[in-house]
């Protein structure tokens, strides 16, 4: 049995050695790669399509750059702390990291709602997705990033309720990596159709 | 207890670095608001070029500083390098898709 043991440690530390990365986080990269090559491809598509539509500028002066710039912001908090939470993970302040979970979950609703209602006002003035390419292309990425959003949000409060049964690092890094991919897409998104 | 932890390797893998959170972040904003300003005062046909540039500024700040990819290893930013290989590859391949309408 303690030979049985002893082979099997080593297998498994040849294992640990051969990726000397936390598997977890290395499944969540490859995860993150994808979206990368999905979100990236996307977002690249359109603004190539931009640099060479002359009508694009017109119609993204009908956007609001004011609404977006605060959206803007909310995600670029939400950034900030989530990368605090996982700071203070890694110290074991755990009150502290579920405060600044819950304020980056905060901020991805928040960025939600002000969305829906820029959405709204958009549709009152007939800018709906069949108005033009510009339109197809605008409610369709900032869509899917919505979407992204919401999910980074979900996972955030997911990782809140998961650190009540057990305290992982690991969860907290990875939530917040997420939610950082998400602000960097957006990081080109708010140019595309409210600055150019 | 983990494999790595009882070798002694998680150790190494969590030597966590933190630096200024919150500078960043308000260099982030400055940034975004340099941007907004540039849209406003720019020649239309230049804008794209310096927002774009600023926005890539903002991400590697996020990426190296926020998402920790200046202290990740090999393994890492290789799954981080790869994926932007492939879509500067798709970026290339659209072009052909975009190039006529510059010509109409």
């Amino acid at each position: 049995m303690d030979e049985q043991v002893r082979v099997l440690d080593e297998l498994e530390k040849e294992e640990y050695e051969s990726v000397p990365v936390p598997f977890q986080k290395l499944g969540f990269w490859v995860f993150l790669g994808g979206e990368i090559i999905i979100l990236g491809g996307i977002v690249a598509s359109a603004i190539l399509f931009r640099l060479s539509y002359p009508g694009w500028f017109k119609s993204s002066e009908h956007t609001n750059v004011v609404i977006a710039s605060i959206n803007t912001m909310v995600l670029l908090t939400g950034s900030l702390t989530a990368v605090l939470a996982h700071k203070f993970a890694t110290i074991r302040e755990w009150g502290k990291v579920q405060l600044f979970l819950g304020l980056t979950a905060l901020c991805g609703f928040t960025f939600i709602g002000i969305k829906f209602i820029e959405y709204s006002r958009e549709i009152h003035h007939g800018f709906v997705p069949s108005a033009g390419i510009f339109w197809m292309f605008y409610y369709g990425i900032t869509g899917l990033h919505g979407l992204h959003v919401l999910a980074g949000s979900l996972i955030i409060l997911g990782v809140m309720l998961f650190l009540r049964k057990k305290k992982l690092v690991e969860a907290v890094e990875n939530a917040g990596l997420y939610w950082h991919f998400v602000d960097i897409v957006w990081l080109y998104i708010f140019p595309l159709f409210y600055l150019t | 207890m983990k494999v790595g932890e009882r070798y002694g390797i998680e150790a190494r893998n969590h030597e966590h670095h933190h630096p200024p959170y919150v500078g960043i972040y308000f260099i982030l904003v400055f940034l975004t608001l340099a941007s907004i300003l540039i849209s406003q005062i720019v020649h239309r046909q230049k804008a794209p070029a310096y927002v774009f540039s600023i926005s890539t500024v903002k991400a590697l700040l996020i990426a190296l500083f926020y998402m920790h990819l200046k202290y990740e290893g090999r393994w890492v930013l290789a799954f981080a390098i790869i994926p932007l290989i492939i879509f500067a590859l798709v970026l290339f391949a659209l072009m052909p898709d975009v190039v006529p309408y510059q010509k109409m």
